[in-house]
């Protein structure tokens, strides 16, 4: 009888044996990775050039064009008179010789403003006058898709500016800056 | 208990032999894997797929002659299951921020072929995962590990002192 259970402890023990046989074994390792995306921004318009039609008396605007921007982070959207080729008379449209852009003298009476509409991350400033020194037209607040943004070119005109002759325009170049803040 | 075992030697061969067979079925560790290296402070650049393939190793040894490696993202720590795979936000102090921002694409983990052992690419994710596949034995094989992280350009730069962040777990399995 003691055999038998010897015999049957055995035969259990060997079961147990392979009960206990690994299938598969398997053993584990980390990594950590960490990251953050740079800054990006960036801004395009959609037109280089404006032609204002200007008609006394009162403020004139002019909403045809927009900026296209594009930001991860939040970010400021600056304009300013960009004083080129020899303008004088920041913030003015100055007559110009349309042929060669040569700058003359005659200015309007009222300097330039900007104006924009809020939309998805960005608000919005007016600007008025505007200058020589950038000046924040927009605020983003953070990241959003790429987003049209409303422009309005704000001009005052009075009887008393003067009706420039065929070959001869009003002009003022202006620069839009986009910047990570 | 003494005489029975002196009357039938072969009972005490047979326990003895279980023993023995107990003992050398035990699960040792069948295959070592270490990973070395992590990637710290990863200037992502938006727009494009970021790819980082000298910073991580592999290192496998086993006496099988059929493994694999897998790689997931464990969520250790609470990290919300709607992140799997993802970079999410991360505070030093508090740890994962779940309800922060999140990277919009899952990284990609991708093996390397050497002898023996062949690659697989990776979609990271919450569950296992094969990027390398070995067919003979290995004794401290080492593969370089890729990372890619598409980064999109709505994907939000972080700047409130918080970083992204996702640990990849890797488990080495004899097969």
């Amino acid at each position: 009888m003691k055999i038998k259970l010897l015999v049957v402890i055995s035969l259990m023990v060997v079961m147990s044996a392979a009960m206990v046989a690994p299938v598969m074994a398997a053993e584990t390792g980390n990594t950590t990775i960490t990251g953050n995306p740079t800054a990006y921004v960036a801004l395009t318009i959609n037109s280089a050039t404006v032609a204002m039609t200007l008609i006394p008396p009162g403020v004139n605007s002019d909403t045809s064009n927009h900026l296209d921007a594009a930001a991860n982070c939040p970010s400021a959207i600056k304009a300013k008179d960009a004083m080129t080729n020899g303008k004088p008379s920041a913030g003015f449209m100055v007559n110009v010789t349309t042929a060669d852009g040569t700058y003359l003298t005659d200015t309007l009476g009222a300097a330039m403003g900007i104006s924009g509409t809020a939309i998805g991350v960005f608000t919005t400033t007016p600007i008025s006058p505007l200058t020589a020194v950038d000046q924040t037209l927009y605020t983003g607040s953070g990241a959003g898709p790429s987003q049209e943004l409303a422009l309005s070119f704000n001009q005052a005109v009075a009887y008393s500016d003067k009706i420039l002759p065929t070959g001869y325009s009003y002009r003022i170049p202006v620069t839009f800056t986009i910047t990570a803040t | 208990m003494r005489h029975y075992f002196q009357q039938c030697p072969v009972m005490i061969m047979t326990i003895g032999l279980a023993v023995a067979i107990l003992f050398f079925a035990s699960p040792v560790a069948a295959i070592n894997i270490t990973v070395m290296g992590n990637i710290q402070d990863w200037a992502f650049t938006p727009g494009t797929t970021n790819e980082n393939s000298t910073t991580l190793k592999l290192n496998v040894s086993t006496e099988s002659s059929s493994w694999h490696v897998n790689v997931k993202d464990a969520l250790d720590n609470g990290k919300s299951s709607s992140s799997a795979g993802r970079l999410l936000e991360y505070n030093a102090s508090t740890g994962w921020v779940n309800a922060g921002s999140v990277i919009s694409n899952n990284m990609t983990v991708v093996g390397e072929t050497i002898q023996n052992v062949q690659k697989s690419t990776a979609t990271l994710g919450p569950t296992d995962q094969v990027i390398e596949t070995g067919d003979a034995a290995a004794s401290s094989k080492q593969m370089a590990i890729t990372l890619q992280q598409l980064i999109t350009y709505t994907d939000r730069h972080l700047t409130n002192g918080n970083t992204y962040r996702v640990v990849i777990t890797f488990t080495g399995v004899e097969s």
